[in-house]
């Protein structure tokens, strides 16, 4: 439990990040002095979404994991 | 056409690595050979777009920002578009250097990027079970990597430049040499995504094996008809290093009980159908207890 605990917190941290980024980006475009600078958010807001299904897919990995290694668990039992 | 039919029929080999099983579709290794530099050069060609300069903005005035961080030399991102290039860095008493889509280094991203995204998925279920999560990972890490580099590149060409070095001097020599970093990240991939290298040692081992076949086929029929095989193709068949041959295949035959007549092996007739069946298993002449 403690194992998948930390595995929780590791995603959790992971998706922290992602929403940090989009945050990022946000303020950057108005800073920026190009002509196309909101084409920042049109290519990088799509790769974050892509990143957080990502991130929603290790979680269900661990998930999965550590449920089957409960159950072999208690088939040993 | 043939030659994929051909492929398509061959019992597919099994590569085992770090305890993983990698059997590859053909579908999937021609894929990689025909999208990944395809992809890569699509992507390059999006970022080179006039819409997308923004990236230029970026690594220009990130780099100028370190450069008067650490060396305060009054360096400026300054906005001017004509042509290809949109942006230029003012160096004070030098002439201003002027940016392109090649000096944001995101060529060697793409090329991974097409790399990583059609690196084939292994068949075995096992192995191919957190591919996704892997690519991603070396995908960021790779660009990431590329990214900072490219930014300490140039503040280190833009410094010799400021203390007035020629810039044809220190431009490509030190873009050349920045290139190093391809090396580590291939390691690096390997390490997350050992599919791709293993992907070309399968596609080596897919070609080949027609070729082996025919060998085998070319020794049996010898052998079938004159308990003789040529001792070339038996090398190859034997996977024997030729520099060693003639001491190995000597110590070999004897193990077997066969005999060596000028460039033939003398198989005795007894041991005939023995020797096709060994010839022709999937690991020949590997003895069981071995």
């Amino acid at each position: 439990m403690k194992e998948f605990t930390l595995k929780k917190i590791f995603v959790w941290l992971m998706l922290t990040i992602n929403l940090l980024f989009a945050f990022v980006i946000g303020l950057t475009i108005p800073l920026l002095e190009s002509e196309s600078n909101f084409n920042l958010g049109f290519v990088m807001i799509p790769l974050l979404v892509i990143l957080n299904y990502v991130i929603v897919d290790r979680y269900h990995y661990y998930l999965k994991h550590t449920k089957r290694n409960e159950e072999e668990l208690d088939a040993n039992i | 056409m043939q030659i994929f039919e051909n492929l398509s029929k061959i019992k597919k080999p099994i590569i085992e690595y770090d305890e993983r099983r990698y059997i590859f579709s053909i579908r999937s290794l021609i894929l990689l050979t025909i999208g990944a530099p395809i992809s890569a050069y699509l992507i390059y060609l999006f970022f080179d777009w006039e819409a997308q300069f923004w990236l230029h903005e970026i690594v220009v005035k990130q780099t100028v920002y370190f450069l008067n961080l650490f060396f305060n030399m009054g360096a400026e991102a300054q906005f001017a578009p004509s042509g290809k290039y949109f942006w230029k860095f003012s160096i004070p008493g030098q002439s201003p250097i002027y940016f392109e889509t090649f000096c944001t280094g995101i060529q060697a991203i793409c090329i991974f990027a097409g790399i990583i995204i059609f690196t084939p998925h292994s068949q075995d279920p096992t192995a191919r079970e957190d591919i996704v999560w892997r690519k991603t990972k070396a995908l960021i890490v790779s660009s990431v990597i590329f990214y900072v580099v490219n930014i300490i590149r140039m503040i280190i060409q833009i410094n010799l430049y400021y203390i007035g070095y020629e810039w044809a001097d220190i431009h490509f020599s030190i873009s050349a040499a920045s290139s190093f970093i391809a090396a580590i990240i291939v390691l690096l991939m390997h390490k997350w995504i050992p599919e791709f290298i293993i992907s070309i040692i399968y596609t080596g081992t897919l070609v080949s094996e027609p070729l082996k076949q025919k060998r085998k086929k070319q020794v049996k029929e010898m052998v079938e008809k004159s308990n003789k095989a040529e001792l070339k193709p038996m090398r190859k068949i034997l996977k024997m290093e030729k520099k060693t041959f003639s001491r190995d295949i000597s110590s070999w035959s004897d193990d077997f009980g066969y005999t060596i007549e000028g460039d033939y092996l003398v198989i005795p007739p007894e041991k005939a159908s023995k020797f096709i069946e060994l010839l022709m298993q999937d690991k020949p002449f590997l003895k069981e207890s071995e």
